[in-house]
């Protein structure tokens, strides 16, 4: 191999791409979930089949491809070896493990001691999957944006797993009941705002501009939208903990969306100065992503006024709010994919041969056709279950999960089918 | 010995797999020295922190040493002044649509 910074630092590339693999083989799980029963996104906010869709989404999908990528970002780009590889193999292990169990259990509607054994063994996988990560921070010598906005994910990541894990033992040996639901939505922001919202602020920071050929955004103005996210955060906290009064709560809302929509702002300024004009599949589902943030932040909004709604547009709208924070995730991470996982799969198989003989180009180990082709299935199939979830009509929930089920096999297989890619040098 | 036309040339086939065109075309080499049987080049990236820097860097080293007459090579990496897209070659930027 090529002796360099990132080839020396850099994990096993069989590591980082199984992660990539187990996401893109669950998710579309998620969709025939709801092909079978689409009530857990017409019933209300925290059904146990809801349970077990979000949990295979955030276990199965998102986390094993963000902790993936975090695996190879982290000693790329900050220049830091992996603390453990083994390690990285166990904390994989114990989250799809655990979140079987989990899945199973939710779906069942069967809180026993099982439930306790499942969600005991998933967040130990993630602590240690946290753990391997920050162990590694620990020898940054030159803090970025992005290298601050990773460290704070985990801790974030770190909190998320232990509050699910006292919910679910909760679930299992009742000891704070009357809280559980203000903590489930503690639980639910700490993931989905903590933890993804920071992972895609440092993420994007580095890496939109570098696909882009445009500026980097401004670091100040990214951490003073970052600081804005989190202490909207905070303050939605306190308000549900009733720790502070409403009144807080509607404030920590605006915060957090001013502060999204400036980094996003930011982001867009910065892609409007790219130099590459061409928008590939891989940007379109970052734009449809942010797309997909705004109608969220207007949801969040509406949330906020809740007495103007009435008790069912309240659950309606709540559902259709969390669809569009994890559309915006999974959106993101499809697109983020389509740019990385070519790129690794060149680093592993061609990177040896730059300047001994030509090698293909990234665009040459990837089908950005099929991909095209896949893309407009993501936004129709999205568009019929939000529209679905707002009209709590099953048969739009089934239509759509069925198309996203395909869409989603179909980015499945071109993906695995670019990391199994084999040419005549493979031997 | 190489000429500097010669080390240009070479240093062509070297292509940024993501963008799909040669380090010289994307105005990524800002020098070229030649003395005697040693080439210096002097190059950057369009970001700090590329995960493509060793590769490319590798690349520059092995394309230059394949010339005849050349036994040793200097590239050195510099960031001053940054790269922006009005150091392309005008194809570049037409193919990438600006």
């Amino acid at each position: 191999m090529i002796p360099g910074l990132a080839t020396q630092l850099a994990p096993p590339f069989r590591l980082v791409v199984t992660h990539f693999i187990a996401g893109l083989l669950l998710l579309p799980l998620v969709w025939a979930l709801l092909l079978v029963d689409p009530s857990p996104l017409t019933g209300g906010l925290f059904g146990n089949r809801l349970l077990a869709v979000v949990h295979v989404t955030a276990l199965g999908f998102i986390a094993p491809i963000v902790i993936g990528a975090l695996y190879q970002i982290v000693p790329v780009v900050l220049g830091v070896r992996l603390t453990s590889v083994t390690a990285g193999w166990a904390a994989l292990a114990l989250v799809l493990a655990g979140l079987a169990g989990m899945a199973a259990h939710f779906w069942m509607g069967r809180f026993s001691p099982g439930l306790a054994i499942a969600s005991t063994l998933a967040a130990t996988g993630l602590f240690l999957a946290a753990s391997n990560l920050i162990a590694s921070l620990r020898f940054v010598q030159s803090w970025s944006f992005g290298g601050v906005l990773i460290a704070v994910s985990l801790l974030f990541l770190l909190s998320a797993a232990g509050l699910g894990l006292a919910l679910a033992l909760n679930l299992v040996f009742p000891y704070f009941s009357s809280d559980h639901i203000s903590w489930l939505k503690v639980h639910a922001h700490l993931a989905l705002v903590g933890w993804l919202g920071s992972v895609v602020m440092g993420a994007t920071h580095k890496l939109i501009p570098m696909f882009t050929l445009g500026p980097e955004p401004p670091a100040k103005t990214s951490a003073g939208a970052a600081a804005l996210v989190f202490g909207g955060l905070f303050l939605l906290f306190a308000t549900w903990r009733g720790i502070a009064p409403p009144a807080f709560g509607s404030i920590g809302a605006v915060a957090l969306i001013a502060g999204a929509g400036t980094y996003s702002a930011l982001l867009v300024r910065s892609f409007a100065k790219r130099a590459r004009k061409e928008i590939d599949t891989g940007l379109r589902h970052v734009l449809a992503a942010g797309a997909a943030l705004l109608a969220a932040c207007f949801l969040a909004l509406a949330a906020v006024f809740p007495d103007f709604l009435g008790p069912l547009w309240v659950v309606r709208l709540s559902l259709a709010y969390g669809f569009l924070l994890f559309g915006t995730v999974v959106v993101l991470i499809i697109g983020m994919l389509y740019k990385i996982l070519p790129f690794l799969v060149w680093y592993h198989r061609y990177a040896d041969r730059v300047g001994l003989e030509p090698v293909p180009t990234t665009r040459d180990i990837f089908s950005e056709g099929t991909a095209r082709l896949l893309f407009p299935g993501h936004i129709t199939g999205g568009l019929v279950v939000l529209f679905g979830i707002l009209a709590g009509e099953p048969i739009l929930l089934r239509a759509g999960a069925l198309v996203l089920l395909v869409v989603n096999a179909g980015t499945a297989r071109l993906l695995i089918g670019t990391i199994a890619r084999r040419d005549d040098g493979d031997g | 010995m190489a000429t500097v036309d010669e080390v240009r040339n070479a240093l062509r086939q070297v292509i940024d797999p993501e963008i799909g065109h040669n380090l010289v075309d994307l105005g990524l080499i800002y020098g070229i020295d030649v003395e005697d049987d040693r080439v210096g080049v002097t190059m950057t990236f369009s970001t700090p922190g590329c995960p493509m820097h060793d590769v490319l860097v590798t690349g520059v080293e092995r394309v230059v040493r394949a010339l005849p007459g050349v036994s040793k090579v200097d590239v050195r990496v510099v960031w001053d002044p940054p790269w922006h897209p009005g150091m392309m070659a005008d194809s570049v930027r037409k193919a990438l649509g600006r």
